[in-house]
């Protein structure tokens, strides 16, 4: 049986699709600028390498900021709870997820089901998310996946104060001017981004093993940063960026294990 | 008697030389990334424009973000401070006034002397400063000066703008620019988020007659009359209000040099 979680999220789409519970197929593409990011299309692309078709695809779920667009799909869930499903899936001792996403944050408690306690979002503001990252990185005429790792070589106690991107942007112009090692401003970069994301989580207060998520996971600057406010050492995964999908997917095979009508509430899951 | 104001904003700096009641010369430039370097270039293309020398003035005061840095002023005193002395001194009814910089906005509450008695601020989001008009103007190519006139040829508020964050807005615009909304469209609901996030902050201090808006978003016409239909009174502008910092800075250091006397003879402390 065929179960696919489609992300559909501000800079890419995510689709996890499983195969009688287990990961068959991931597929990744940048959602594009016109708005509509064809869900249709998507889940052909990603079922093509199984040989399988639309058709063959018991359930759909859709998450994301774009879910709402996702034709097809039998569920729309909140991108939390599908990014605590995945987390807790992958680290089933967790007992949190932090998704650093392209436009938004997200930080969310979990108990030993994976299900949501409490969780904040940040999506009224950049600074702390990708989109931030992205604007450094054509700033400092950087390739992005490179960020991290350069800022490793950085001890700098250098932050950005500002809040806002914009401004952010001319306190690295100033930097650069003033002929800041390019560690350092890195560091100063991440830093600030950190810090957002750690007040955030810092407001739910998250105990136990916590897993990122998010497409910002997977620079390793903002990470260690990240650990050095909150001061624990956070788990991330291979492939962070397909949490919320592989999260969005498991709700979808949950579905076909317990199939439910809508408007009665889901029975509860048994834990792996 | 001679002194000086000097203003060190995110954006330009100001230099503003005043003899007794009167202003001799004015320059602004833009600000680099030194704001030492800002100061002394702006300070001494006004002092030029006076025909003056540094040794001529009696008192300096420096003020603006970058105020504490410059090495000539014998005082930096704060902007939110200067503004209401600068703006009261143009109008003497002045009891409210808003000032928005590049980067950051403030609604100020002063006294018949024009002394601050509350303020509020933003320097932390854009959305609620004037560089969200400046990143509007490049995003849809129109010149800084033509947003406000432009987006005043809209049907009254154009198309909403719900982002909060500037960098998200410039999403929703390329939306709408796809779709064929006009830019007068666009700039109008981009001009009246602006506005109504400054209303907010106005009224956090309250808004009393006369109300004077200083700094470069007085010079943009659709904040400005957005702003006064919202809160039903007309606004006060000097001909060039990106300089009442500047002149309240000149005019504090006119009052200190009459309490302490000039310091034309002291070496400036370089």
């Amino acid at each position: 049986m065929i179960a696919v979680g489609i992300d559909l999220g501000s800079l890419y789409a995510k689709v996890v699709v499983l195969r009688d519970g287990v990961v068959a197929a991931t597929h990744v593409v940048p959602a594009g600028t016109d708005e509509r990011c064809d869900g249709e299309r998507l889940l052909r692309e990603a079922l093509r390498p199984l040989g399988a078709a639309p058709s063959d695809a018991a359930v759909v779920v859709a998450t994301g900021v774009g879910r709402s667009e996702v034709a097809g799909a039998r569920e729309r869930v909140a991108e939390v709870l599908a990014a605590a499903r995945g987390a807790h899936h992958l680290c089933p001792g967790a007992g949190g997820v932090i998704d650093l996403g392209g436009e938004s944050t997200r930080a969310a408690r979990f108990d030993a089901r994976g299900d949501v306690v409490e969780f904040a979002v940040n999506d009224k503001c950049a600074s702390g998310t990708g989109v931030f990252l992205d604007a450094m990185a054509k700033l400092m005429g950087i390739p992005v996946e490179e960020m991290g790792p350069l800022s490793l070589t950085s001890r700098s106690d250098l932050i950005y104060s500002s809040t806002c991107v914009v401004f952010a942007e001319s306190e690295v112009v100033s930097a650069i001017h003033r002929q800041t090692p390019r560690q350092d401003i890195l560091r100063g970069i991440h830093r600030a981004i950190a810090q957002r994301v750690a007040g955030l989580v810092g407001r739910l207060g998250l105990a136990g093993d916590c897993v990122t998520a998010g497409g910002l996971a997977r620079n390793v600057g903002i990470v260690a940063c990240l650990e050095e406010f909150l001061g624990r050492k956070l788990i991330v995964p291979p492939q962070p960026q397909l949490v919320t999908a592989l999260g969005a997917a498991l709700l979808a095979a949950d579905r076909l294990a317990a199939p439910s009508v809508p408007g009665t509430p889901v029975p509860p899951r048994e834990d792996s | 008697m001679r002194t000086l104001g000097v203003d060190i904003g995110s954006l330009t700096g100001k230099a503003l030389v005043l003899e007794d009641d009167r202003i001799l010369a004015w320059e602004t430039v833009l600000t680099g990334p030194d704001s030492v370097e800002t100061g002394t270039t702006v300070t001494e293309a006004a002092l030029r424009k006076a025909g003056l020398a540094l040794g001529d003035l009696d008192f300096i005061v420096s003020t603006g973000y970058g105020r504490i840095v410059i090495p000539f002023a014998h005082k930096n005193i704060s902007e939110i401070s200067c503004h209401a002395r600068g703006a009261h001194w143009l109008f003497p009814k002045a009891r409210s006034i808003l000032d928005m910089g590049g980067q950051d906005c403030k609604a100020i509450r002063c006294d018949a002397n024009g002394k601050v008695t509350d303020f509020a601020m933003n320097d932390k989001c854009a959305a609620g400063a004037g560089r969200s008009m400046g990143i509007m103007s490049e995003l849809l190519d129109v010149p800084l000066d033509e947003v406000g006139p432009l987006s005043l040829q809209a049907d009254g508020d154009g198309v909403p703008i719900s982002s909060t964050c500037v960098v998200f807005a410039r999403h929703e615009v390329l939306a709408y620019l796809r779709r064929g909304v006009p830019k007068s469209a666009v700039l109008a609901g981009a001009c009246a988020a602006l506005t109504n996030r400054v209303h907010a902050m106005l009224r956090r201090v309250g808004v009393e007659e006369e109300f004077v808006i200083s700094g470069g978003i007085a010079r943009n016409p659709g904040v400005v009359r957005r702003l006064e239909r919202k809160l039903g009174i007309r606004a006060r502008i000097h001909e060039h209000p990106q300089l009442v910092g500047a002149l309240g800075a000149a005019l504090f250091a006119r009052d200190l040099a009459a309490r302490h006397g000039s310091r034309r003879e002291v070496p400036h402390p370089r």
